[in-house]
């Protein structure tokens, strides 16, 4: 039977990790063989877990000077992921940390409520703390308690764990912001809102904040201050685009100190050696500012958003695409159909916000019954694009139908729908440089030139083998979707 | 469709949903999932504090706690009401503890199998008396300020002990030895408060 005191430490020793394998040994005999000894390894571990709780939950201050104890820390412990941080953008971390880290936090004050998430989102760290261990066994992990939508929280880092994961928040002073698929994102607010965008891509609409006090946000390329706008940025490790839609925002390159406003309906482009020339970008269109294409859905609302300048494939203008019921981007092709005919698409798209892994970009082929877009529809074919490879760049889509006897004769009409594989309708998707080609057939049954050949009638103006004609495509009935 | 305002959900019970849903409709999911949280917030730190005692670093009590929180939602239809929600979640969170054990078992931090099952057996029983978080902000104040906070950094998420240990200027053993005291000092007077309020 071992004393009190030894079997607190090795009962100590276990739940910090540092047993060793004999020690482990002489603990387990002791546990095995003694009920007491159970019971206070118990009450350890209960404590351990309460404390962790308090821990968690409450901004930690900063270590003090631990005076009246045996142990004296001089500062706070610098955590080694703040380490890895300052090899990736040094200058930026110094200030943020100073802010972040040292700076004491008000224990426990909420700044955020959350106005909505979804996917897997990872919490590393509360109170502004951010604090974790890249050698520890002690590794990020999910948070673990409730965390839902109108629940508050204190400054941290928020992480979405997957593309179609995204967190709305919204500042105590009316100020949102949203991150989307995978991105990591820190936030804090004593007085200033400083926020550091790591990777990902953020949306915010921010309130005039207080004079002398703009939002901060720190990318690893870039600084950006923000008096009160609407705007997104989205970061890499080398690279940051800004995108101002309302108001003003200082952008500042963080490796020579240029720094340019960027106003309202411009982006700039911020890498090591980028010229950081604003890029004007032309405001949202509606369906009735966008030729040929219409909105087919069940509000049919020709004024909601159908085309965009930002989440480019080409420079150009791309076609938003959404789950929503409010959206059906369609048009009449102008083609009447004929059996045989061979209808091929090809486009590019990417996935946008809350386009879960599992949904697709569905073409889809119809006739009506009056050969008019506002007769009752026929779907014949729909064309699936595949899942979206999630990394926020365009794919190929593509695909190809046969028309039937069913369909000749009437007129050709395609949609660009959605199809739902995660269960909700809001997933945001843009395609681009839409493209239809039609290849036309000779019915089968008519001679060939062959038989007239075989028959011995010349025939010197033989038939051209079939083509395909495109219909749909760059300028052709608006495919790149840049018309006005 | 969107049936069951997936949205609304806890992240960590959000992929569930589609499993779900088809057997969710109307205004009773709403019920059912205030319920559910509600249940899932009052009993996971007892959830946590049974499987710190199994489970030999933080992460794997984080990760067990999540999915026990994930298998108690998928099962949460088969939860008769009016029972222990707390026992039946404690149930899930040893067993899915021992599905992970059995993943990590060559550690030297793992119990063998009957020390395991003692110490489950033991902290799962409905009459173990329970820390809670009262008795130990109660306690924390006592310490005074530099003393609690040294506790709590070293308690908190992420961080490293032995570099805390480090930068602290003293040996390890010393700083274990100040940390472990501290703990000692807090039990003792929780325990007074556990006793004190029990009288």
């Amino acid at each position: 039977m071992m004393t009190n005191s030894d079997l607190e430490n090795l009962i100590a020793a276990w739940l910090d990790g540092r047993i060793s394998e004999a020690e482990s040994e002489s603990l387990q005999q002791e546990l095995r063989e003694s009920a007491e000894a159970r019971a206070t390894f118990n009450t350890f571990a209960q404590l351990d877990a309460v404390i962790r709780e308090v821990a968690d939950t409450e901004g930690v201050g900063a270590i003090l000077q631990a005076s009246g104890s045996s142990v004296s820390i001089p500062k706070r412990a610098t955590p080694p992921y703040a380490r890895a941080l300052l090899a990736i953008a040094a200058g930026i971390i110094i200030a943020l940390t100073a802010v972040l880290y040292f700076q004491p936090m008000k224990a426990g004050r909420n700044i955020v409520r959350i106005k909505g998430l979804n996917g897997t989102l990872t919490w590393i760290g509360d109170g502004g703390q951010m604090v974790q261990g890249s050698d520890s066994p002690q590794t990020p992990t999910r948070w673990s308690n409730v965390l839902g939508k109108g629940a508050e929280l204190p400054g941290g880092t928020i992480e979405g764990m997957a593309p179609d994961s995204w967190f709305e928040l919204e500042f105590h002073d009316g100020s949102i912001g949203m991150i989307s698929g995978d991105s990591i994102l820190t936030f804090s607010d004593q007085g200033q809102k400083e926020l550091r965008l790591k990777q990902g891509r953020f949306s915010a609409s921010v309130v005039p904040q207080p004079a002398g006090k703009p939002m901060l946000i720190h990318t690893p390329a870039a600084e950006l201050k923000v008096v009160g706008t609407r705007f997104d940025v989205e970061a890499g490790p080398a690279s940051t685009m800004l995108y101002v839609r309302e108001g003003k925002v200082q952008i500042r390159r963080v490796s020579d100190g240029k720094t340019v406003d960027v106003p309202a309906d411009h982006r700039v482009v911020v890498t090591a050696d980028s010229d950081m020339l604003l890029r004007f970008v032309g405001p949202d269109r509606t369906w009735a500012q966008t030729p040929v294409w219409e909105n087919l859905s069940t509000s049919g609302n020709q004024d909601s958003i159908a085309t965009q300048e930002t989440r480019d494939y080409d420079g150009t203008r791309n076609l938003i695409l959404s789950e929503e019921p409010a959206a059906l981007p369609a048009q009449d092709t102008g083609h009447t159909i004929r059996s045989g005919d061979l209808l091929e698409i090809r486009y590019v798209w990417r996935s946008d916000k809350w386009w879960t892994a599992q949904d697709q970009v569905a073409i889809k082929f119809f006739t009506t019954d009056n050969d008019l877009m506002s007769g009752t529809p026929t779907f014949f074919a729909t064309l699936l694009s595949g899942t979206p490879t999630g990394d926020g760049t365009y794919q190929a889509g593509s695909g190809r139908a046969t028309a039937t006897e069913t369909e000749s004769g009437k007129k050709l009409f395609v949609a660009i729908d959605t199809q739902d594989g995660g269960g909700e309708l809001d997933g945001v998707a843009h395609v681009d440089n839409f493209q239809l080609q039609v290849t036309r057939f000779r019915k089968p049954g008519l001679r060939r030139l062959d038989d007239f050949q075989l028959e011995g009638t010349p025939f010197s103006d033989p038939p051209p083998a079939p083509t395909p004609t495109i219909i749909i495509g760059g300028n052709v009935r608006n495919g790149d979707f840049n018309g006005k | 469709m969107k049936i069951f305002c997936p949205d609304r959900l806890p992240a960590v019970v959000k992929g569930m949903v589609d499993q779900s849903a088809e057997k969710r409709s109307g205004s009773n999911d709403d019920d059912r999932y205030e319920a559910f949280v509600r249940l899932l917030v009052e009993h996971e730190p007892r959830v946590r504090s049974f499987l710190r005692g199994l489970l030999p670093t933080w992460y794997e009590v984080e990760e067990v706690t999540q999915e026990a929180s994930l298998v108690a939602w998928r099962k949460f239809d088969d939860f008769e009401e009016g029972t222990s929600f707390g026992g039946w979640l404690l149930t899930i969170a040893r067993f899915e503890a021992l599905k992970y054990r059995r993943r990590v078992a060559r550690s030297r931090l793992v119990f063998v199998d009957e020390v395991w099952d003692l110490l489950a057996e033991e902290a799962s029983g409905e009459e173990v008396q329970q820390i809670r978080r009262q008795h130990l902000e109660i306690c924390l104040e006592k310490l005074g300020a530099p003393k609690r906070d040294l506790l709590l950094h070293v308690h908190a998420h992420g961080v490293v002990m032995r570099k805390v240990a480090e930068e602290s200027g003293k040996s390890e053993q010393a700083f274990y030895k100040v940390i472990q005291r501290l703990r000692a000092v807090v039990l003792d007077c929780v325990l007074k408060e556990i006793a004190t309020e029990g009288a």
